[in-house]
């Protein structure tokens, strides 16, 4: 206990921290005070929108998917996130064919004719010239073939086919059963819907717990980035001070040293996040002084659903600076980041098995996020897993540096990089 | 049981011979490894301490081999040739976050941090940050972190390169001390630290161990094999190309120079003198074949 107190004095005098503090503290007041300050408003009878809402409607799922897979088809591109990642998937011309196949047996267009919509690809502004020396933009629209289905495809087979061109696109895409609803079966909500969600928002979530989503949702996105430069920067402190030997000819075990070096980040870093998810409960109860709101619902979801963010964003910082470098770990941990961040997605609830990034950017649409909250908890748990799994391996690296064993890859890695 | 055993060692860096079929026992005491710069010297005391792995052969500290590194942490303290510490603690915490890794107790900790900044005179210094002191001052932190969990075995390595003579001489005392009572192995360039402080010693050059023995016996090697004689100026280049020269001394017009070899070198005025511990040493080098450039730089 000792130890872990020492480096998390370590950690809280560093400027690195001092860095991550001001960040997280100046994300929490630009991003979610002036939101912890609004008020859930009741729905309005009457209204013309109420939002939307993912219903399995297979009148309405069919057509969609099937013009969705038509123009992903004509455009030679289809999106997919394997491992939670966006992916621009291009077919080989056997699997696009396999694709068209799969058209012709939905809507009954034959591949020659799918193919004739060629200038599908040509969609955009060209500059044709007008004659005179200059040149006019002239906006070319694509043209999609009328997709109708037939009344003999039934829904069962209907989706057999979209699991099947999943498979081709190599999973992950808008069809797979994970997506195919969400994309393309989204019914607008009625007065009641809305209405049983705001219910269910002052019942069940006490109010709280709708901030709690929000603030994680903000939080998640620098807290899943800033941990990899403290972990980073400590983890390269021993070499930096050229006190590596001193260290590694202590008696202390590996395992010990690199879990305790962990376990003081994860804690030092969770703190600041913790505190301000207090503050903002206090906001909250602040703006519902009628309500019975739970006090401790944002520090607990913060727990849930940061916690994991930052564990993974530090393993992996201490990985790679043991094996590699301080710049290896940020531009990775940026890499892996920014993929999440950049995804072509709905900010509420949609949050996918792999996704390093949980959004749910709303104080409503409860629904949308308990619909994936199985997911969500999936998600959740991977990354701590994985965060441990890292861990193990940083400590298997650092037990194999001590005895000079791995350092010749590392001046590898380091040599390479440098050249 | 108080000794070091190593028998056949060998070391490679990827197609580099490091350590040559190194064997070698070592005692309580002071001992000294002499040898040029990349001679293997950093390889063995790094080999010793735990951090590199041989190819192949045994060494036993105090009879534990040298593979069970939790135990051989534990009865053994390394100063490194090159260190330094987390530049923002001071000197006392410093001290007391290695002896926390060593798993010493508050209690412990605090009583040999006392005594050894007192040994070591840091005392006063005790607060100061780390970036803040010299590198005498460093250094004998450094010796104060390896003696801090009183090992049985302390492996020092270069630990006087780049000190002014006066704290060359308290660092060297203060080996001297910790030799009293545990085995002291010191690894240098500088004769004279050997000369000074080490009576069993072993000379080293590329991976091989040349020579091992008591420092008298290495002078004793070389008696009759030093020469001395005075020269007009005019002749020393000469004298450097053809002689492994020890030293010069400069009296206007003419030079007193030092020169080890095998048989009497063909010179006006040549005497026979007392070897010293660095002729014996190049006289060691020289007879071992190894390329000597002597005074010629």
């Amino acid at each position: 206990m000792m130890l872990f107190f020492k480096e998390c004095r370590k950690i809280l005098f560093s400027l690195t921290f001092l860095i991550y503090l001001v960040a997280v503290i100046g994300f929490y007041i630009t991003q979610f005070s002036h939101d912890a300050e609004e008020k859930i408003s009741q729905p309005m009878q009457g209204c013309e929108d109420y939002g939307t809402i993912a219903k399995e409607v297979p009148e309405l799922l069919m057509p969609e998917a099937a013009e969705g897979l038509v123009t992903e088809y004509l455009s030679g591109y289809y999106t997919a996130y394997p491992i939670g990642f966006y992916k621009e998937v291009k077919l080989s011309e056997k699997k696009s064919a396999k694709i068209a196949e799969i058209i012709t047996e939905i809507t009954g267009i034959s591949k020659r004719e799918l193919d004739g919509f060629s200038d599908f690809d040509e969609e955009g502004i060209t500059m044709i010239p007008d004659g005179n020396g200059g040149y006019t933009p002239v906006v070319k629209e694509a043209t999609l073939p009328e997709i109708n289905i037939p009344d003999t495809m039934t829904y069962e087979r209907f989706r057999e086919l979209m699991r099947k061109a999943d498979k081709i696109i190599g999973g992950g895409s808008q069809y797979s059963d994970d997506n195919i609803v969400g994309n393309f079966s989204l019914v607008p909500k009625t007065y009641e819907d809305a209405l049983a969600e705001y219910n269910d928002i002052f019942e069940k979530d006490k109010i709280t717990g709708a901030y709690a989503r929000l603030f994680c949702d903000y939080m998640g996105i620098i807290v899943s980035i800033l941990p990899v430069f403290a972990a980073a920067a400590l983890a390269n402190a021993d070499r930096k001070s050229r006190m590596e030997h001193l260290i590694y000819t202590r008696k202390i075990s590996s395992v010990k040293l690199v879990l305790t070096r962990f376990s003081a980040l994860a804690a030092t870093l969770a703190v600041p996040v913790i505190l301000l998810a207090f503050i903002a409960s206090f906001s909250v109860a602040k703006l519902y002084p009628e309500n019975n709101t739970d006090f401790l619902a944002i520090p607990k979801m913060s727990v849930g659903w940061l916690l994991p963010n930052i564990m993974f964003s530090t393993a992996l910082g201490m990985a790679l600076t043991e094996i590699s470098s301080q710049l290896m770990a940020v531009f990775v941990q940026g890499a892996l980041w920014f993929g999440s961040i950049m995804r072509d997605t709905e900010l509420t609830g949609d949050i996918g098995r792999f996704t390093l990034v949980c959004r749910h950017n709303s104080l409503y649409d409860r629904n949308a996020f308990m619909e994936n909250f199985n997911e969500f908890l999936f998600n959740r748990i991977f990354y701590t897993v994985l965060a441990f799994i890292i861990i193990a391996l940083t400590i298997w690296i650092y037990s194999e540096k001590r005895k000079g064993g791995l350092n010749v890859i590392r001046k590898n890695i380091i040599g390479k990089s440098k050249a | 049981m108080e000794k070091i055993e190593i028998k056949n060692v060998n070391k490679y860096y990827g197609k580099k011979h490091a350590l040559k079929n190194i064997t070698l026992t070592i005692d309580q005491g002071m001992f000294g490894l002499l040898g040029r710069n990349g001679a293997g010297k950093t390889t063995l005391m790094k080999t010793l301490a735990g951090l590199h792995q041989k190819k192949n052969g045994s060494i036993t500290i105090c009879g534990i081999p040298v593979e069970n590194t939790t135990e051989i942490r534990s009865i053994t303290g390394y100063l490194p040739q090159e260190f330094s510490m987390y530049p923002n603690m001071n000197v006392y915490e410093a001290l007391d976050y290695l002896g926390t890794l060593s798993g010493m107790t508050r209690s412990e900790r605090k009583k040999r941090i006392d005594i050894l900044l007192k040994k070591v005179n840091l005392t006063e210094h005790q607060h100061k940050k780390v970036k803040a002191l010299s590198g005498g001052m460093k250094r004998r932190l450094g010796i104060a972190q390896a003696l801090l969990h009183d090992p049985k075995v302390l492996i020092v390595d270069e630990p006087t390169a780049g000190l002014d003579p006066e704290e060359r001489i308290r660092f060297r005392n203060l080996l001297t001390d910790a030799a009293e009572e545990r085995i002291v192995i010191l690894s240098t360039h500088i004769v004279g630290d050997i000369e000074a402080s080490c009576e069993d010693i072993a000379i080293m050059n590329d991976g091989k161990i040349l020579w091992k023995g008591t420092v008298s016996e290495l002078i004793n090697n070389a008696r009759g094999n030093v020469f001395t004689v005075n020269v007009p100026q005019k002749y020393l280049s000469q004298i450097r190309k053809n002689y492994i020269v020890t030293g010069m001394l400069i009296q206007g017009d003419y030079s007193t120079v030092r020169i080890v070899s095998d048989a009497v070198p063909d010179l006006q005025g040549i005497n026979t003198d007392e070897p010293n511990c660095e002729d014996a040493y190049m006289y060691c080098l020289y007879q071992n074949g190894c390329e000597v450039q002597g005074g010629d730089e």
